[in-house]
């Protein structure tokens, strides 16, 4: 886990130095505040300078340098799929995305019963519907279609 | 007077539309937290968008009920898999996978449910008594005061989340203060970090981190595990599931020491019902008279951890009722719920909302005698409901996420945050960054800077302001201490170890 942790802890060196940054325009404080910049550099700093103690750490360590596998890519690529729902659910909307999204995913989690699938995939869209929609008001996405 | 209040408290529980959502509530928690890979936090955090439509009492109580059903929930798969169902229910493994492999899982779980149960009564017992005297003291705090208490509660979090590395945890939480900073200052009501976009300038909506990080990273989790091939066993059959007199009798003492610890150390914001679980645990061996037999089967082995998480679920209201703190995860995500409501938790809630507020105590009374029938009655049932697969579960959970997101606000740009905040924290966390600091983090850090600022303009820029208060004193230096404690213990054992003796080369001096 050597290389991930460092290469995780400089993204997160990184951002702490760009909200260093970017907090030097912020307006300056009066009558005894500091201001809506400090706070932001002190937590960047604090950042930076707990990041090199992480990456001492690391490099001192004898971990194993397991980086990515591929069960993990799978599982971000899943993840990926999700992010082309919420898409797609936009476009499509709630009641025409969602069953789509259900159906696919559990083909490709290697479930085949077609039927099955296919009434779980409508019942969970009928019952978010419902709970979201009906009980609580929630404007779900509709499409061009109107559905 | 007194008495009147607490009559209507009472009734208010029972009205209908709270007892009902009280008993789903604690169906469902049961569920979540007997399903591994859901936890009591993903649960409370994927059922708040729902709490909106309804009126302030069911809305809480029924996140209250998903709560203490969860913690129970996790030992039944802890006890009959070898699996906890939650973090909170890791140790209960010990003993409890012990007694199924000699066929007394059936006992082991109604141990599990007294345990539970008498945890969670314990703790509100102690809640009463103690929040309304906390609160006493927190009438005198200003803006110091509250400056150092967020800067206690981030050390303790920071510090006692990191099992692994204090400097991720401390990491996490920087982290989590920093992008709290997004959005309006909140002293001189300029924009900051927006870039121009207008859905930043509120900042970064609490809910749609908190689906990302604990159910949206979690599920990523589950896919991996599938992928890899890791399944459980189906569940054993149980016989009877009714306690014997004989095992209530044998963890009296049990029940009672671990019911303290977990409601103590509830109080401690920071410490989580899995980290009360395995210290009563290990009190236990050592106080117990049936230590020979722990981790061999022992009931008590199973009675100390339940009861103990339990307590601390009920502990962990203590300062937040009192101080606005939540004590872990999920109790953020509660401070969360009442806020939406218009609840103002602290000081203010136990002098102008009184009745919502004995109305809460109430509710968690009835919800832990809940769950007592519930999980007595159900327990078949729950059991059955293991065998379901995960494939069915992820994507409803993955639908469930994104619509919870989208509910909070109505507005897209939540799911992409909290899709955002998922991946990374599935990314980060295989290189043990932990989730809980940014959570605890994201709502202390902006109580921190606030009432430092306002402190200073209070004082017109003096930093004496802040040593000028005992209470402040006390508390920065025990979140210096909290923070630096991992670092110093070593120095500490080493300076005051007591020498060993020098060997004699193994003769006696006779």
């Amino acid at each position: 886990m050597k290389i991930g942790s460092i290469l995780a802890t400089l993204c997160f060196m990184i951002l702490g130095a760009v909200f260093f940054v970017l907090a030097g325009d912020l307006a300056s404080g009066s009558g005894g505040d500091v201001g809506a910049g400090f706070f932001p550099r002190a937590i960047s700093v604090l950042m930076i300078i707990c990041g090199i103690s992480i990456i001492m750490g690391e490099v001192r360590k004898n971990s194993p340098e397991l980086f990515f596998n591929s069960f993990i890519t799978k599982s971000i690529l899943m993840g990926l799929i999700s992010v082309a729902y919420v898409f797609f659910m936009e476009l499509l909307g709630f009641v025409i995305a969602t069953p789509i999204y259900i159906f696919a995913y559990l083909l490709l989690l290697d479930q085949r019963k077609m039927l099955m699938n296919t009434l779980y995939s409508v019942c969970v869209t009928a019952v978010v519907y419902y709970v979201f929609r009906e009980l609580l008001n929630v404007r779900l996405s509709v499409s061009f279609l109107g559905i | 007077m007194e008495l009147e209040l607490v009559m209507t408290a009472v009734g208010n529980v029972f009205e209908p539309e709270t007892f009902i959502t009280m008993i789903v509530g604690v169906v469902l928690g049961v569920l979540i937290g007997a399903l591994p890979g859901l936890t009591a936090t993903m649960g409370v955090a994927l059922l708040l968008p729902l709490t909106f439509g309804m009126a302030p009492l069911p809305g809480l109580l029924v996140l209250i009920s998903v709560f203490f059903g969860a913690i129970y929930g996790g030992s039944i798969p802890a006890i009959l898999l070898k699996t906890p169902g939650t973090p909170a229910a890791a140790v209960t493994v010990i003993d409890g996978y012990e007694l199924t492999k000699q066929g007394l899982g059936g006992r082991a779980m109604s141990i599990s449910i007294v345990s539970a149960v008498f945890g969670g009564l314990f703790s509100t017992t102690v809640l009463i008594l103690v929040a309304p005297q906390l609160a006493q003291v927190a009438l005198r705090f200003n803006s110091p005061e509250y400056f150092a208490l967020a800067l206690f509660g981030l050390s303790i979090i920071i510090s006692l989340s990191s099992t692994a590395s204090l400097s991720k945890g401390i990491m996490v939480g920087l982290f989590g203060i920093l992008i709290s900073m997004i959005g309006v200052d909140p002293i001189i009501g300029v924009a900051r970090f927006t870039f121009g976009n207008i859905n930043l300038l509120g900042g970064l909506s609490f809910i749609p981190i908190l689906i990302g990080i604990f159910a949206f990273a979690q599920v990523l989790v589950m896919i991996e595990e599938l992928f890899m091939g890791k399944r459980s066993d189906p569940p054993m059959k149980i016989k009877s599931v009714f306690p014997r007199l004989s095992d209530l009798n044998r963890c009296k003492w049990t029940m009672l020491r671990s019911a303290t610890f977990g409601s103590l150390m509830g109080a401690m914001p920071g410490v989580g019902a899995d980290i009360s679980a395995y210290i009563s645990y290990n009190e236990e061996r050592r106080w117990s008279k049936h230590r020979e037999n722990m981790g061999n089967g022992e009931i008590a082995g199973v009675a100390a951890p339940e009861t103990a998480n339990s307590a601390t679920a009920g502990g962990s209201f203590i300062p937040l009722l009192t101080l606005g703190i939540p004590g872990d995860a999920v109790t953020a995500v509660i401070l969360g719920a009442l806020v939406m409501q218009g609840v103002r938790p602290g000081p203010a809630l136990f002098t102008e909302q009184r009745e919502l507020l004995y109305s809460i105590f109430s509710g968690m009374i009835v919800s832990n005698l809940l769950l007592l029938v519930v999980a007595f009655i159900g327990l078949r049932f729950f059991i059955k409901i293991l065998s379901i697969k995960k494939e069915f579960l992820i994507p409803a959970v993955v639908v469930l996420c994104v619509i919870g997101a989208f509910a909070i606000n109505n507005n897209i740009f939540d799911v992409w945050v909290m899709l955002i905040m998922g991946f990374i924290w599935y990314a980060v966390g295989k290189f043990g960054f932990p989730q809980s600091p940014l959570i605890i983090a994201l709502i202390l850090g902006p109580m921190a800077e606030r009432e430092f600022r306002r402190s200073l303009v209070l004082s017109n820029g003096s930093y004496s302001i802040f040593w000028e208060s005992p209470i402040v004193v006390v508390l920065v230096t025990l979140a210096m201490i909290t923070l630096f404690m991992p670092v110093l213990k070593p120095i500490f054992l080493k300076i005051f170890k007591p020498a060993k003796p020098a060997s004699n080369g193994g003769q006696d001096n006779e």
